[in-house]
């Protein structure tokens, strides 16, 4: 049951990030940016260079739909749940028999954090930026700027999920954890 | 629910209170349960120990089970038994003083002539009636039986128990009443006839035929000691005379049992072991006189328990043998009143409990308790049951606890090892070597399981893969508290039953 129950976390976790990451980037909302998907690309993550005439940007940030954000968010959602998974079963193989004894394990959540943080930060930048499909269609600060709020959405994601997921016997690993979590 | 008495006779009786304490304690007695017992060697070092065992289990039952403060809750099986005795008397012994004789109870030197002769034609002027009785009877059920009727008085706080008992019955309370001692040996061996008569003779001269129930628990020869040194040879029991003394008594209860009109005894339990468990020392008696627990003693404690429990006392003399004679399990332990595994479930889930508490929890319960205030089953199991870890009766509560629990395992180890050498092969209950040793005929309880050992806690219980610290740990974070349960019996418990096998 607290499997099921971890799995379900992670699911909704991901998906709070995934989903409007996906709605943004696919569908056309009035109220965000251009109110079009394509122009919003087209305007905010495309490099600003003006000698790339209009046409040839909309078939760019075509290319950077298909070839670029749907696979990342693809590969991201696989990897972070891949990540959740391995947490659970890394930490239930820990097997945390007294207290005073998960805390030393803590590094391991620090392990996973790096892991999450870095590989998010170079799919988004593969993906968006540096595979020949869409070479560098996104302009330099545009890119950092992606790199750095999927480092921070990776961030976030992590400590809230590995909040929610991790057993109490495993939650002093959790930076924190024991005094957020009163349970 | 009958109001229950249970009272050992003499060194082994003694033992045998020890025994049910213990067993008491793991949750195998009734709920109200009065102890007593009676010995002439009052200084004897098993009643000492069965003495301080009572006052240790009383103190941590307050622990426990005091609603309002701190309590485990009724439906929990650890420490049920509400255990009362005699204040400031445990035990009785018939002959106080410093080293009285059987001059002095029969005041001889006051007699006339012709009673005088009649007492010197009983007991032998010179080796019995002027042996020294401060450390017993000696191995004489003559001298013990003579000492304690003459000595048994309506008035005396400790019999006043029973007779009000006896009492209460016309009220139509249900009073039972539980003899333990062996045949064999002075103190147990005269007292065990003698109080039992005493009373039936009270019931009938108050006129009672019903609502008293009296049972008991001879404990045949199943020990045997080094021979004593020729020169205390003669006025110490010794174990070669043991099966010589333990014939002739069963030929007395014969005799007696066959021409009585009504049974002294509803139920009698006989309890003994072949061959004979070899103990190591020998003392004569005194405070030095502290033998180990053995098996066949715990035996006593769950006749007392089918006789305690049982809706109705049903008549009977009950007899039990091993499946194996080369071995023991669990498997030979009795059912209790149709539980049939109540014996094995009761003592594994106690000496997990026990182990857990002494290896895993107590030091973060006391010292270091800060270091995890914030984890889960601290929060829940002790600071959200308002237990107070700046109060310095709190460390005294959870010493008292580890104190008993550590009592328990040494108990244990003692029991089991001492049991070893009558049976082939070994007594295949719980693993004692993972916290004790045994080396120069001495149990000693480890000063700190180590680790490789702690992990094959799952194991401890023969026979039983049960969950390991880790699971044990895991439930205890995920323990539900009952609204029942405050205080420390809130941790005790969630720990209990985190420890189920």
């Amino acid at each position: 049951m607290r499997f099921i129950s971890s799995l379900i976390i992670v699911s909704i976790m991901i998906a709070l990030i995934i989903i409007p990451a996906y709605i943004v980037a696919f569908i056309d909302i009035a109220f965000i940016g251009r109110g079009d998907a394509l122009r919003n690309i087209i305007f905010y993550i495309i490099d600003q260079d003006p000698n790339i005439p209009g046409e040839e940007r909309r078939f760019m940030a075509e290319d950077l739909l298909i070839f670029g954000i749907q696979p990342l968010l693809i590969y991201l959602t696989s990897f972070w749940s891949i990540i959740f998974i391995s947490w659970i079963i890394v930490t239930e193989f820990l097997r945390i028999d007294r207290p005073n004894k998960a805390f030393k394990f803590m590094w391991i959540w620090f392990l996973f954090l790096i892991v999450m943080l870095v590989l998010s930060g170079y799919m988004t930048y593969y993906f968006l930026y540096s595979q020949k499909d869409v070479y560098q269609f996104v302009g330099g600060p545009q890119i950092t700027s992606i790199i750095f709020l999927t480092t921070i959405l990776s961030l976030i994601l992590f400590y809230l999920t590995t909040l929610f997921i991790t057993s109490r016997v495993n939650r002093p690993t959790v930076p924190l954890a024991t005094i957020l979590m009163r349970t | 629910m009958a109001d229950c008495y249970f009272i050992g006779i003499g060194g082994t009786g003694s033992k045998c209170v020890n025994n049910y304490v213990y067993s008491s304690a793991a949750g195998l007695g009734p709920d109200r349960l009065w102890i007593g017992m009676v010995d002439q060697d009052d200084a004897n070092g098993n009643v000492a120990e069965s003495r301080s065992n009572i006052e240790n289990y009383q103190r941590v039952r307050r622990i426990l089970r005091t609603p309002g403060l701190s309590d485990i809750n009724d439906k929990t099986d650890l420490f049920k038994t509400n255990i009362t005795t005699q204040v400031g008397q445990t035990s009785w012994c018939p002959l106080p003083g410093t080293a009285p004789t059987l001059k002095d109870v029969f005041s001889y030197d006051l007699l006339n002539k012709d009673l005088q002769d009649t007492i010197d034609c009983l007991y032998h002027p010179q080796e019995e009636l002027n042996l020294e009785l401060d450390e017993g009877f000696r191995a004489r059920p003559s001298i013990g039986a003579a000492a304690i009727l003459s000595r048994v008085q309506e008035n005396d706080p400790f019999w006043v128990n029973i007779f009000n008992a006896i009492d209460s019955a016309k009220a139509g309370t249900e009073v039972r009443i539980f003899l333990v001692s062996s045949i064999f040996g002075g103190t147990g061996a005269s007292g065990f006839p003698s109080i039992a008569r005493l009373i039936r003779s009270e019931m009938d001269k108050r006129g009672i035929r019903d609502g008293v129930y009296l049972g008991g628990a001879l404990m045949l020869p199943y020990f045997k000691f080094p021979k004593p040194g020729e020169d205390e040879i003669k006025e110490v029991a010794y174990a070669e005379s043991f099966l010589e003394q333990s014939r002739g008594a069963l030929d007395y209860y014969h005799r007696l049992f066959e021409k009585e009109q009504r049974k002294t005894f509803d139920q009698l339990y006989l309890v003994g072991w072949d061959p004979l468990i070899e103990l190591p020392v020998f003392e004569k008696g005194g405070n030095l006189q502290r033998n180990p627990a053995l098996l066949p003693e715990l035996f006593t404690s769950l006749a007392a328990s089918r006789f305690f429990m049982a809706n109705s006392v049903d008549n009977g003399i009950f007899h039990i043998a091993r499946n194996d004679a080369n071995a023991f399990s669990w498997d030979d332990f009795p059912e209790i009143n149709d539980q049939q595994k109540i014996v094995k479930d009761n003592l594994s889930q106690m000496t997990r409990t026990a182990l857990a508490y002494r290896e895993i929890y107590y030091p973060y319960l006391v010292d270091q308790w800060r270091k995890v205030k914030n984890e889960s089953w601290f929060r829940n199991t002790l600071l959200k049951q308002g237990v107070d870890f700046n109060n310095d009766e709190t460390s005294l509560n959870f010493n008292n606890l580890l104190a008993y629990f550590e009592n328990y395992l040494d108990w244990l180890a003692n029991m089991i090892h001492f049991s070893q050498n009558a049976t082939v092969q070994g007594i295949d209950l719980v693993d004692v070597n993972m916290f004790s040793q045994y080396e120069n005929s001495q149990v000693t309880i480890s000063d700190k399981v180590r680790d490789h050992q702690l992990k094959q806690f799952n194991s401890l219980i023969s026979g039983v893969n049960s969950s390991s610290l880790a699971k044990v740990f895991l439930k205890m974070n995920y323990s539900r508290v009952p609204k029942n349960r405050t205080g420390i019996g809130a941790f005790v418990g969630a720990l209990y039953e985190s420890c189920k096998s």
